[in-house]
């Protein structure tokens, strides 16, 4: 009898523990999504003045300019679904990293002081982004993976824990792209 | 697919016969058990310790104990206190005769009932040892509390070290990288302070994760292009998230306990370990002392195990002479427990922590090329920046020069003079880390000293030469060392037996007639 009580109890505390643990790892990827959320939203404020600062310089591309400030705009209205919102920021990336190029082409702007300024705040910026990235999907695979294996599995769909999305990239090339354009010191 | 393996740090088409590629998953887990099996011995060394620091303690207190009651009998209190102190005279009377009994048959018993019955001994034997054990964990717990509180922040003082300029490029640089690996790993970002020097190294300090300092030399700034720096700055925050700061609490609240009970004996021989005993416990219970107070405390305490601890003048202290006899060779013992068998697991466990540092980065930045060339960049000349002496296990590198002067030995760990401890692992081992978890420009330094490539410079007939050379040699090394710490072991427990019987005996004649 007291050894039934008993094991009844350890089981209900091993599945209070999985329990919490799901919690925590699903509020980890929520956290980690948030810092994604901000880093994206700091790459949104920083085009309006990117686009100022190049366009006296680069007034040939302006389609590219144009192109640029369109898909800010796209991104930022995709504010909802981590699927839409990962391909609306994916363009603006290319784009942006487009004018930088258009812009370093440019030999007045490539060795000014403004310039190498404006290389490191982007860079800061898209390299922020890219670890935010990194981590919410670290995030992700491990939660992914807790809700997929067992015991945790039971746990998960008793509780209707569903699995998270990732940020998919389809621009690691254009990210490697962009570290060789920017590799100056 | 590619990016998920890319991730893992597995790059199946690079694999080499030399290395064997392992995810810096792998390795993190490897490293982690590491530090605990490491964590164990550490903490079984400190108990025997610990027992051996209870064997003086224990008698001591029994005998003061004793002493006060004699003393309360003769103004006054003559219902109880004889008796007490009779009854403690009867405990030591006890004891002794319980040890006699535990030496004479824990020499021959054979049988498994006679070896249980020496075990029981044993066990009722060491009643006499609790009450200094958990007096000294008590205290490991507030020494451990109040470092916690301190940090490692004297090392912030001691550098001299600056809030980076953001209009300078280098400076805002390293403040984007510490941003961008603290957004990477998830943590906040720590506070990042620069330090002038022209050695290029850097450090973790601070209390926990939430509130650490990276330090960072602004010759690394100088000397290292953005990717490396990001790479340095993501082996920092990979430390602060490990929790080396913890282990470093831990291990140095071990060394101050110890200290402490060592000082609380040198207070008859010397009046400074009163100053440090009491300038030490109102740095533990008193809020307002500043980190930097709480550390110079524990210098303090530290103290005790130098040599000029020793007061020659203290010999002619004649009743207190045998408990003087006693604590010189407990200290003796206690250095060679230090210098040849504490050493080592300390050493490697320090080291792994740093390795599990280097596989944090390289999960941080999926980059291990770039720490390799930083490691290899910095290691050149890789030194500790003035004022970090005292601290240099922190930073990222050592230094390369092994021979140091006497005082640097000493405060390397700032735990024992003389006890000279390598704390960082050898450059050539972290490459070769770093070269299996996927860098491929590490992989060169990597094997240049491997002892496959050895042994092909050298050609067949000289290496099976070198072979029958070396074998006997290192067998004899292997044995002297076994020699050694058996001497070592029989030395302490001689030294425990004699502390027991000398004062358990002292006290049965005094109180137990």
């Amino acid at each position: 009898m007291t050894a039934s009580i008993l094991g009844v109890g350890a089981l209900l505390l091993y599945v209070a523990w999985l329990y919490n643990r799901l919690v925590t790892l699903k509020s980890r990827t929520r956290n980690a999504w948030a810092q994604v959320d901000v880093q994206l939203r700091r790459r949104s404020d920083l085009v309006p003045n990117l686009v100022e600062c190049v366009k006296g310089y680069v007034a040939h591309e302006s389609n590219t300019l144009a192109a640029t400030i369109e898909l800010r705009r796209q991104a930022v209205a995709a504010a909802s679904g981590i699927a839409a919102r990962a391909a609306a920021e994916t363009e603006l990336g290319q784009s942006l990293r487009l004018l930088l190029a258009a812009a370093e082409a440019v030999p007045r702007l490539r060795a000014s002081e403004n310039m190498l300024e404006l290389q490191e705040e982007l860079r800061a910026t898209e390299n922020r982004i890219a670890f935010a990235r990194q981590h919410y999907n670290d995030s992700v695979m491990e939660y992914n993976a807790a809700v997929a294996s067992a015991p945790t599995n039971l746990v998960a769909s008793l509780f209707a824990f569903v699995p998270a999305t990732m940020f998919s990239a389809t621009d690691i090339e254009g990210r490697d792209a962009l570290l060789l354009g920017l590799s100056a010191k | 697919m590619i990016e998920v393996s890319a991730a893992l740090g597995v790059d199946a088409s690079a694999a080499t016969d030399t290395v064997t590629k392992v995810s810096f998953f792998d390795e993190q887990k490897r490293r982690r058990r590491q530090t605990w099996r490491l964590s164990l011995v550490c903490l079984l060394i400190a108990l025997a310790l610990g027992i051996a620091m209870s064997t003086i303690l224990a008698p001591l207190a029994l005998g003061i104990a004793g002493g006060a009651l004699k003393f309360a009998a003769r103004f006054g209190c003559v219902e109880v206190c004889p008796k007490s102190a009779r009854a403690i005279g009867l405990f030591a009377r006890q004891e002794i005769n319980l040890l006699a009994l535990i030496v004479e048959h824990g020499a021959n018993a054979h049988t498994a009932a006679e070896k249980l019955i020496v075990i029981r001994n044993i066990l009722i034997f060491s009643v006499v040892l609790l009450p200094t054990m958990i007096a000294g964990a008590v205290a490991w717990t507030f020494i451990r509390l109040s470092l916690r509180r301190a940090g490692a922040l004297d090392l912030v003082a001691s550098t001299h070290a600056r809030p980076p300029r953001p209009d300078d490029r280098k400076e805002r640089q390293l403040l984007n990288a510490a941003d961008e690996m603290a957004l990477a790993a998830g943590l906040a970002t720590p506070r990042v302070l620069v330090i002038e020097s022209e050695v290029a190294n850097a450090a973790v300090a601070g209390t926990s994760h939430e509130a650490a300092t990276v330090l960072v030399t602004r010759a690394l700034l100088d000397r290292l292009n953005r990717e490396q720096i990001q790479a340095v700055m993501a082996h920092c925050i990979a430390s602060i998230g490990n929790g080396d700061l913890r282990v470093t609490q831990s291990l140095q609240a071990t060394f101050l306990t110890l200290g402490l009970f060592h000082t609380i004996l040198d207070l008859p021989f010397r009046w400074s370990a009163w100053r440090s005993l009491g300038r030490f416990v109102r740095a533990t219970f008193d809020p307002r002392v500043s980190p930097v107070g709480v550390l110079e405390a524990g210098h303090g305490i530290e103290e005790t195990f130098s040599y000029q601890s020793i007061n020659p003048a203290s010999v002619f202290i004649i009743p207190l002479l045998p408990l003087r006899f006693v604590m010189i060779f407990q200290r003796l013992i206690l250095s060679l427990w230090c210098l040849l068998v504490l050493k080592w697991p300390l050493e490697l466990l320090w080291r792994g922590r740093r390795y599990l540092g280097d596989s944090g980065a390289v999960q941080l930045t999926r980059d291990p090329d770039a720490l390799a060339n930083a490691l290899s960049l910095l290691a050149t000349h890789a030194d500790i920046p003035n004022g970090g002496d005292s601290r240099g296990y922190l930073f990222l590198c050592g230094t390369e020069h092994k021979r140091r002067s006497l005082d640097r030995q000493g405060s390397a760990s700032g735990m024992f003079a003389g006890l000279e401890l390598e704390m960082h692992p050898r450059l050539d081992k972290r490459l070769k880390r770093l070269a299996a978890m996927g860098a491929s420009s590490a992989q060169g330094q990597a094997n240049a000293r491997s002892l496959r490539r050895g042994f092909a410079r050298l050609g067949f007939a000289r290496a099976s030469l070198f072979v029958a050379v070396a074998s006997p040699l290192l067998l004899l090394a292997g044995l002297a060392a076994l020699a050694c710490v058996g001497a070592i072991l029989w030395l302490s427990l001689f030294t425990v037996e004699i502390s027991l019987v000398l004062g358990l005996g002292l006290i049965a004649l005094a109180f137990g007639r």
